[in-house]
């Protein structure tokens, strides 16, 4: 197989093996090729940092006035509200 | 997460607190979800509030074939998608009555800026990452979102969606690769943690 078509391959499978998805066997096979490719490399490792600048910029919790709001909106009582 | 099964027998039998509980245990990734899908705090305050309203009327016809989650999940991106598509009907009418005004956009500044921790993220780096959510296309966001944002597995995504899971796998794949390609001038000096 060229090089191109390893990394089409890889492309198209690159997610799966990001979310850990693939099976052994295919898995073995493109971590043999990441090896080897250092364009495909930077291309798993920009998808990486991708999804951690996202995932790390969102908060854990309502921001109180949301909360607030929300609760008297649904009529819930709020005993342990700041 | 609470033990659902527990949860719903309270919210069957009316208990006050179980509702609350419900409510403060979802209420913080429905937001999430609503903000990263309409970019704009005070329309998805809207869409959060219309969730939890309709959790409310319709949690005594939850038969439990999905999730409690799941279905609370669902609730909340049909409220976003609602929105979304008021408001391109809006943008359409305006459009039309107003010949040659510049179309509406959708906000796009409202997410992905509290963090303290990313406080060391450029205003310009912020900015992109805001357009670039705000342009991706709307199945592809709220698959990326729910998954990757809120790390809810590819199944959960599926059946909150009503699609299947290699569905969703297709458009997190595009959505990666497309938030990648506007994102990338700007990932090359930063840390994978």
């Amino acid at each position: 197989m060229s090089q191109d078509a390893h990394c089409r391959q890889l492309l198209h499978r690159i997610c799966e093996y990001m979310d850990g998805e693939l099976d052994a066997g295919t898995c073995a096979q493109l971590e043999a090729h990441l090896a080897e490719c250092p364009d495909c490399r930077t291309l798993l490792d920009s998808l990486r940092k991708t999804v951690a600048l996202y995932r790390r910029c969102v908060p854990d919790d309502l921001p109180p006035d949301v909360r607030a709001r929300l609760h008297a909106a649904l009529n819930l009582d709020t005993p342990d509200a700041d | 997460m609470p033990d659902e099964a527990a949860l719903l027998q309270r919210l069957r039998q009316g208990e006050p607190a179980a509702y609350r509980e419900l409510v403060d245990t979802y209420s913080p990734r429905v937001y999430r979800l609503a903000l990263g899908m309409l970019g704009d705090p005070a329309e998805a305050e809207d869409a959060l509030q219309e969730t939890f309203l309709s959790v409310y009327r319709n949690i005594g016809g939850f038969r439990g074939d999905s999730g409690l989650g799941t279905w609370i999940y669902r609730i909340a991106a049909n409220a976003s998608l609602m929105r979304l598509r008021r408001r391109k009907d809006t943008a359409s009418l305006d459009e039309t009555m107003e010949d040659g005004a510049e179309p509406k956009v959708a906000p796009s500044g409202g997410f992905w800026f509290w963090d303290p921790e990313e406080a060391a993220l450029s205003a310009e780096v912020r900015q992109v990452m805001a357009q670039a959510i705000a342009g991706l296309p709307e199945a592809l966001r709220i698959v990326f979102l729910m998954r990757d944002v809120e790390d809810m597995p590819a199944a959960e995504v599926a059946e909150a969606l009503g699609i299947t899971v290699a569905a969703v796998k297709s458009r997190l794949h595009r959505a990666r690769m497309f938030l990648r390609d506007r994102l990338y001038p700007y990932l090359a000096d930063r840390e994978t943690r």
